[in-house]
């Protein structure tokens, strides 16, 4: 089914109506952040500085206490959605997924008039869809997932985010969808990420043949990005200490994004992509 | 070592398309992985395997190739012996004593035993047969590659209660249709007459050793004289040291009640024969039994059926003028002995003169004159001069000098076809012959006993005698024992007449149309029913060399024999074995 087909396209509708209700917000950017700043809900007291808005002061206390206190409100604003989709030819097999995954985040940011920019990422960095806003954009951001490939060799995360820093500086929410199986690690790209203050969220997506060895024997083991090859003799005590290889890269992806406050979400693709939004969205959207 | 099919020798170049094919599929199958750094990480643990991972295959294939050359060498038929392989006869020994045990088995299923290893060990390359030999020489199988039917003989051959015959063996050694091609192999416990001088072309090979028996190894039992029953008996023994038993002596036909009791201290060897009276012992059926204290190996020679005939004298009817000398000689063995009796009534043999036209089923005829159905002519007196005796050891003369005897009277005669003359003149007039006609016998005597003065004569009675016991076909009484394989004779026969045999089982009857049974097969009592009467006949083994079990003087002379599986056969299990460690190889390469 291609992402532009109308059925496709109003089950990405149902997930933004969702994330409407869920999300409650109606104006310029539903989006809720952890900022505070110049929105009409409130969120918090704190002491007057300088260079506060007067107009924040509560007068009230002031009254009361004689001591400044302003009045902070929830931020809402224009906020930029930077989808960082895993295109290295590991994801191959997943990689339709992965895409539905970004097309539903991506048009719900667009639908809520968020900023939205989108990137392959394999070796290096690819653009997808350059910075755009408004529901107008949905078509060309789903064609461009549409005509999106899988490139390069070995994913390098580090240089990826790299990369990506250099080329946007402006903050926002970077959700990295990958199979986060990097021979290099995560860690050193989600740190740089989150140091230039973006907000984080990965959104990890393996299939069994990332996660099980259900083939045994000798083999000729070949890495589906570098082409790199190596003769083994798979028992299947060597299938288990894969398997379990595989459950501690995982936990070690968890670790690091609770130790961050990075928001994670696991999935594959036998749990079709709408239900994975839903529960996003159940759970507070992309909020860690 | 030789190879009986050398052309399989090249199969092994085959080995190197093996090898080339043994390559191509261990080739491994090639996996794309998402995680090639995770099994970097997994497999770097386990670097100290890898020598060995590496050998593997080289070691698979090895085992392979040796495989393959070991079923190679295996078609080869390697044999490691220098053996001419001619024609094998395995002849095992089925005589009594085989049925001794020994061990765990019997001696003759230990020389099967051995047959059936030699049999495995031709693995179809040589020719062999089985036959066994006991009182004769039976073939079980012809000259066959087949080890089926090789062994199928060996399984069919059983125990039996005849002693060995040397001389069939004997003659086997010397019969020239086993001649140089073929190897004959006794394989018996040498417990037999003759083994230390078997014909060179026998090969001996020995089964089993020493054991321990005491056996009876003659008997007898016959009326005295004085009407006692008289018991002459033999033991033998192998055991190293002096063994004590008792010799039981019953009486069969009374619920085998003991008339004896003979306490024993037998010594190694053949023991003394001893002899004991029975007064007032009955007639009938008896068996002596050996009571070993302790035991022996062999149970069939401590038993002894023996019997005493009851005294049934030929019923003798004189039927001339001048009876009286006929009828002296009648009554001088009736007095004496009781072999005859005068009767006037129911005869069994009637003695006539002349003509001859009573109508007795036997009779005996003297001076024959006028017609007869027992000659087709009489003609002139004639003068005998020098008789002649045909058949000396003929019952009717056998115990008198017929070549002594004065033939006056004696007339020109011509005897029935197919008559049996025993003793004729000079010009080849029959004297004395024996003939039959419709079922009946006679013995005519060409003389005139009163002129020629021989009723005064002591071959007179002698010759009445003779003629009658043949003539009732009692001429022989049956002995009180007799050994398996030995042919007794048949009480009471007479040409055309039949008996019945009951062997000694009770239940298996044979009929019997001959003037003798066997050879017996069975140890104890036979039962003849026949125009006789009811007669019984002990068989018994009572032969020495049977009961004798310590064959320690006697050795193996076979020449070398492979026994047991053939080196193919150990070949084709060695590449067998080779395959499963290959498949376990194998197999762990295919599944892990």
């Amino acid at each position: 089914m291609l992402f532009t087909d109308p059925v496709f396209i109003r089950r990405l509708e149902s997930l933004y109506l969702l994330a409407r209700k869920v999300l409650g917000g109606s104006l310029q950017a539903d989006r809720k952040t952890t900022r505070k700043g110049a929105g009409i809900t409130f969120a918090d007291y704190a002491e007057y500085r300088l260079g506060d808005d007067f107009r924040s002061i509560d007068w009230r206390i002031y009254a009361k206490f004689e001591s400044l206190i302003i009045k902070l409100f929830e931020l809402e604003e224009d906020a930029t959605i930077y989808l960082l989709v895993d295109a290295s030819r590991s994801m191959k097999s997943k990689f339709r997924y992965a895409r539905e995954l970004a097309a539903a985040l991506g048009y719900i940011a667009l639908n809520s008039l968020d900023r939205l920019c989108v990137y392959g990422m394999a070796d290096t960095l690819r653009p997808v869809l350059d910075p755009c806003r408004g529901r107008g954009k949905a078509m060309g951001f789903l064609q461009s997932l549409e005509e999106m490939e899988t490139f390069g060799g070995d994913t390098d995360f580090t240089t990826c985010t790299r990369e990506f820093q250099a080329r946007r500086k402006r903050k926002g929410l970077v959700i990295v969808i990958s199979d986060f199986l990097f021979p290099e690690g995560f860690d050193a790209g989600l740190k740089y990420l989150q140091w230039h203050r973006h907000d984080l969220f990965c959104l990890q997506v393996q299939d069994d043949t990332d996660r099980k060895c259900d083939w045994k024997g000798d083999v000729t083991l070949e890495c589906v990005e570098t082409g790199q090859t190596r003769r083994l003799t798979v028992s299947p005590a060597e299938a288990r200490a894969y398997e379990a290889a595989v459950v501690a890269w995982n936990d070690e992806l968890k670790q690091c994004c609770a130790r961050r406050s990075i928001g994670l979400a696991s999935t594959g693709p036998e749990i079709p992509f709408d239900a994975v939004i839903q529960e996003i969205l159940r759970r507070g959207g992309l909020v860690a | 070592m030789s190879f009986l099919a050398p052309a399989f020798l090249w199969s092994l170049l085959a080995l190197l398309p093996l090898a080339a094919v043994y390559l191509l599929k261990v080739r491994p199958r090639k996996k794309a992985t998402t995680a090639f750094f995770l099994w970097d990480r997994v497999f770097s643990e386990k670097r100290a395997t890898s020598l060995f991972q590496r050998l593997r295959d080289a070691l698979s294939l090895l085992l392979m190739a040796l495989a393959f050359a070991a079923l190679a060498f295996a078609l080869a038929r390697p044999e490691f012996t220098d053996d001419e392989r001619k024609d094998l006869v395995l002849v095992i020994d089925r005589s009594a004593s085989m049925a001794a045990e020994e061990g765990t088995g019997t001696r003759l299923e230990a020389a099967k035993k051995a047959a059936r290893q030699i049999v495995a060990a031709l693995d179809g390359n040589q020719r062999a047969a089985v036959a066994s030999v006991g009182n004769e020489l039976t073939f079980h199988s012809h000259l066959s590659r087949s080890p089926r039917e090789l062994l199928d003989a060996i399984d069919v051959i059983e125990e039996s209660a005849f002693p060995m015959r040397s001389e069939v063996l004997q003659s086997l050694g010397e019969d020239a249709h086993w001649g140089e091609d073929h190897r004959l192999l006794l394989l018996s416990d040498g417990s037999f007459e003759g083994v230390e001088a078997l014909p060179e072309s026998i090969e001996f090979y020995k089964i089993g050793s020493p054991v321990g028996n005491v056996g009876i190894v003659a008997a007898d039992l016959r009326r005295q004289p004085d009407g006692s029953l008289g018991f002459f008996y033999r033991v033998a023994s192998s055991f190293p040291e002096p063994v004590n038993g008792d010799l039981l002596l019953k009486h069969a036909d009374e619920g085998d009640r003991i008339y004896k009791l003979i306490p024993l201290e037998i010594a190694p060897g053949v023991n003394e024969a001893e002899v004991f009276s029975l007064a007032d012992a009955p007639a009938g059926r008896w068996v002596a039994e050996l009571d070993l204290e302790g035991g022996d190996g062999f149970a069939s020679d401590d038993l002894a059926w023996m019997t005493v005939p009851e005294a049934r004298p030929v019923r003798v009817k004189v039927a001339t003028a001048d009876r009286f000398f006929f009828e002296t000689s009648v009554l001088a063995f009736q007095r004496g002995s009781g072999l005859l009796s005068l009767v006037e009534e129911d005869p069994e043999i009637t003695i006539e003169k002349g003509a001859a036209t009573d109508s007795g089923d036997a009779v005996v005829v003297f001076t024959p004159a006028g017609e007869s159905p027992w000659w087709d002519s009489v003609g002139e007196e004639i003068d005998v001069l020098l008789p002649r005796v045909l058949v000396e050891d003929h019952p009717v003369i056998r115990l008198l000098d017929a070549s002594a005897l004065v033939f006056a009277g004696a007339r020109e005669i011509t005897p029935p076809a197919g008559s049996l003359v025993l003793v004729e003149s000079e010009s080849g007039v029959p004297l004395i012959y024996r003939t039959t006609r419709e079922g009946r016998g006679a013995v005519v005597v060409n003389l005139d006993p009163v002129a020629s003065e021989f009723v005064l004569s002591a071959w007179f009675p002698v010759l009445i005698h003779g003629a009658a016991t043949h003539l009732a076909g009692r001429e022989d009484e049956p002995a009180a024992v007799y050994r398996p394989g030995d042919r007794a004779p048949m009480p009471g026969y007479r040409e055309g007449s039949t008996a019945t045999v009951t062997l000694p089982d009770g239940t298996t009857t044979l009929e019997v149309s001959d003037a003798e049974f066997g050879p017996l097969a069975a140890l104890g009592f036979y039962g003849i029913e026949g125009r006789a009467g009811a007669w019984s006949m002990g068989s018994s083994l009572v032969t020495k060399t049977e009961s004798l079990l310590d064959n320690a003087a006697v050795t193996t002379t076979a020449g070398p024999l492979s026994r047991g599986q053939s080196p193919s056969y150990w070949l084709i299990v060695l590449a067998l074995l080779l395959l499963v460690a290959e498949s376990v190889f194998y197999h762990r390469r295919k599944v892990g």
